[in-house]
């Protein structure tokens, strides 16, 4: 059920923000990706204001559903184009039973199910997955110290990067503990997500050769399966803790800024800039890494753009895509030093 | 700067270390330098990964980075390097000139020589068995099974972690915050006190109980091989339940449903 919520409140989302933008929603996993990341930037948009004036989570959660019920609606009433691509993507299904494609969606399937019946104990979890049940539980988001639940708190490092209040509002609509939801349900949404990501970087790569596109999925679902060095490296995240915000900035969201630039190559429209503008906030809400992270990345890609193409407008456009990670960067900063 | 080379050689080699991905992205790099004819793309395979070792490894800019990072959390810098695209696409630059059983046959060789530069993620090394359906140590869940809701309790270190994550209605007299007060030899602050006391093998009730209840704790929970100096009805409590690793005591005026939550301005 909480699949079937994600993916398809932000397949229909993603069309709506595609049709606003003026960006073809081609096929299936692209509106998706699309919808996921206007989701995280719209929460961030309302939890921030709303943690800082004392809002409740319970009025929170109800904002927030409206909003993205109306934009589930506003989706509904392009079903007559929805339709239209879905029917392209059916008719062009088979293409993709290719025999990287079938690797792939083994791989996937041992990591999810493999996930499911073990566990990861991380020690972080009493911090971020508290605060997901702390909010839930007394109503208030963040102004509890989650570790004992006895206190006032507010530490000004995760303020701007609440995450785990997104896995809460699940919780609250499914009627389920966060623990529960961050430790079991979310790896479900969390992986397939990332690995859509790592599906639309290959399409862009491989436009014409399907079967090279099954065969780079695999490969990238293979690299998330075997690591190197410390556990905590940025690929390992995506089996061992995708419930963490910064797992999901590593996994998803920094792929998602590469798919951007990808896109960029061969388009410049103003849309694409929104969208990335998009992504970029809602790398804001997983982590105050994304803050910090999401500009570098964007800035030095856009820099090596402006250069190779001697038009400075990549990096201003860039720049200006991250202008709400660049604010933040700064209030960050302010709030930390 | 030594301590930057310091810390951004410690990091990549905790980021690199015991695998050959390193060395393979260097050679997708110089793969994909010499066989992608689309400029942009090798500006993006190429370029971007090697700006950003370059970034982590200059000291201009790593310094400012480790200073609007953090120290500690520099390393994350290298998540921008993407390894899962950069080094699938050398693999497909080399697959994509065969035809189709020669292709299947390299991808196959290809994707075992992928494995055998990492190590495997899923293993026993950092998993085990889950037995309930929140994922966390199932001595947990004995306890909170017995615990009642909406309490405050002082539970052993090796609960704390895990005891709010099972019922976020139970309020705790110490968080990870506390973990500092370990090594503390002297001290006169009663929370510390009553924190150091707990973690000994054999428990003084006379020194425990007293400050256990002017905090508030309801519920005291420890390691089943702890011994005590007294007799707990003497102090106020008595046993209410016990599991195989952890017995639980409870405050004689607490009464059941009662609502002791602790909550400090």
């Amino acid at each position: 059920m909480v699949m079937g919520l994600f993916f398809g409140g932000t397949f229909f989302s993603g069309h709506v923000v595609c049709k606003i933008t003026k960006v073809r929603a081609e096929g299936v996993l692209f509106p998706i990706v699309v919808g996921a990341m206007s989701w995280w930037a719209l929460m961030e948009i309302l939890l921030l204001p709303m943690t800082m004036l004392h809002g409740t989570f319970e009025g929170f959660v109800v904002l927030y559903s409206v909003v993205l019920v109306g934009i589930f609606i506003g989706g509904l009433l392009g079903w007559k184009g929805i339709a239209r691509e879905l029917k392209i993507v059916s008719r062009r299904a088979k293409e993709y039973l290719t025999f990287g494609h079938v690797v792939a969606f083994l791989l996937i399937l041992y990591q999810l199910v493999y996930l499911h019946h073990h566990m990861y104990l991380e020690w972080d979890d009493t911090y971020y997955v508290n605060l997901a049940n702390e909010a839930v539980n007394s109503n208030w988001i963040y102004w509890v110290y989650p570790e004992t639940g006895a206190f006032a708190d507010f530490d000004k490092r995760y303020v701007l990067s609440l995450w785990p209040i997104f896995y809460a509002w699940l919780s609250k609509i499914f009627g389920v503990l966060p623990t529960i939801m961050a430790h079991t349900i979310l790896p479900w949404v969390i992986i397939p997500l990332s690995y859509m990501v790592y599906g639309l970087i290959g399409g862009k790569l491989f436009a014409r050769d399907k079967e090279l596109q099954g065969m780079f999925l695999a490969m990238a679902v293979l690299l998330h399966l075997f690591m190197s060095g410390e556990h905590t490296a940025g690929l390992t995240f995506l089996s061992i803790t995708p419930w963490v915000g910064k797992g999901v900035l590593a996994t998803v969201l920094i792929p998602m800024l590469f798919y951007h630039m990808l896109r960029m190559i061969k388009r410049e429209k103003k849309g694409e800039w929104i969208l990335l503008g998009l992504t970029a906030l809602g790398g804001c809400l997983l982590s105050s890494m994304g803050i910090m992270l999401t500009p570098v990345f964007v800035g030095g890609t856009m820099l090596l753009f402006s250069v190779y193409r001697k038009k400075v407008r990549y990096l201003t456009h860039g720049m200006l895509a991250c202008l709400p990670c660049l604010m933040l960067g700064v209030y960050y900063l302010y709030l930390t030093h | 700067m030594q301590d930057f080379f310091e810390i951004a050689r410690t990091d990549f080699a905790a980021a690199f270390a015991g695998a050959w991905l390193f060395p393979l992205l260097l050679v997708s790099i110089l793969w994909i330098f010499l066989k992608e004819k689309d400029k942009m793309k090798k500006l993006l395979l190429c370029g971007v990964p090697l700006l950003f070792l370059f970034v982590y490894w200059c000291p201009f800019t790593g310094i400012l980075f480790m200073k609007l990072l953090g120290q500690n959390v520099y390393w994350r810098l290298l998540w921008l390097i993407l390894l899962a695209v950069v080094i699938p696409y050398a693999v497909c630059i080399l697959l994509k000139g065969l035809s189709d059983i020669q292709r299947q046959v390299a991808f196959v060789v290809l994707m075992g020589v992928l494995a055998l530069a990492g190590k495997p993620v899923l293993s026993k090394e950092w998993f085990e068995p889950s037995t309930n359906v929140y994922k966390l140590p199932q001595n947990v869940i004995e306890v909170c099974e017995l615990l009642p809701s909406n309490i405050h309790a002082l539970v052993s270190n090796r609960l704390m972690p895990y005891i709010r994550q099972c019922d976020p209605t139970i309020t705790l007299e110490y968080g990870r915050n506390s973990l500092v007060y370990n090594g503390i030899t002297e001290t006169e602050k009663e929370e510390q006190i009553l924190y150091l006391e707990v973690q000994k093998s054999e428990i003084d009730l006379a020194v425990l109980a007293p400050l256990a209840k002017k905090q508030g704790c309801t519920f005291l929970v420890f390691s089943s091989n702890r011994t005590y100096i007294g007799n707990w009805k003497d102090y106020g409590y008595k046993e209410y339940a016990s599991t195989d690793e952890f017995c639980i005591f409870v405050d004689l005026d607490y009464k059941e449903g009662q609502d002791t939550r602790k909550w400090e301005e």
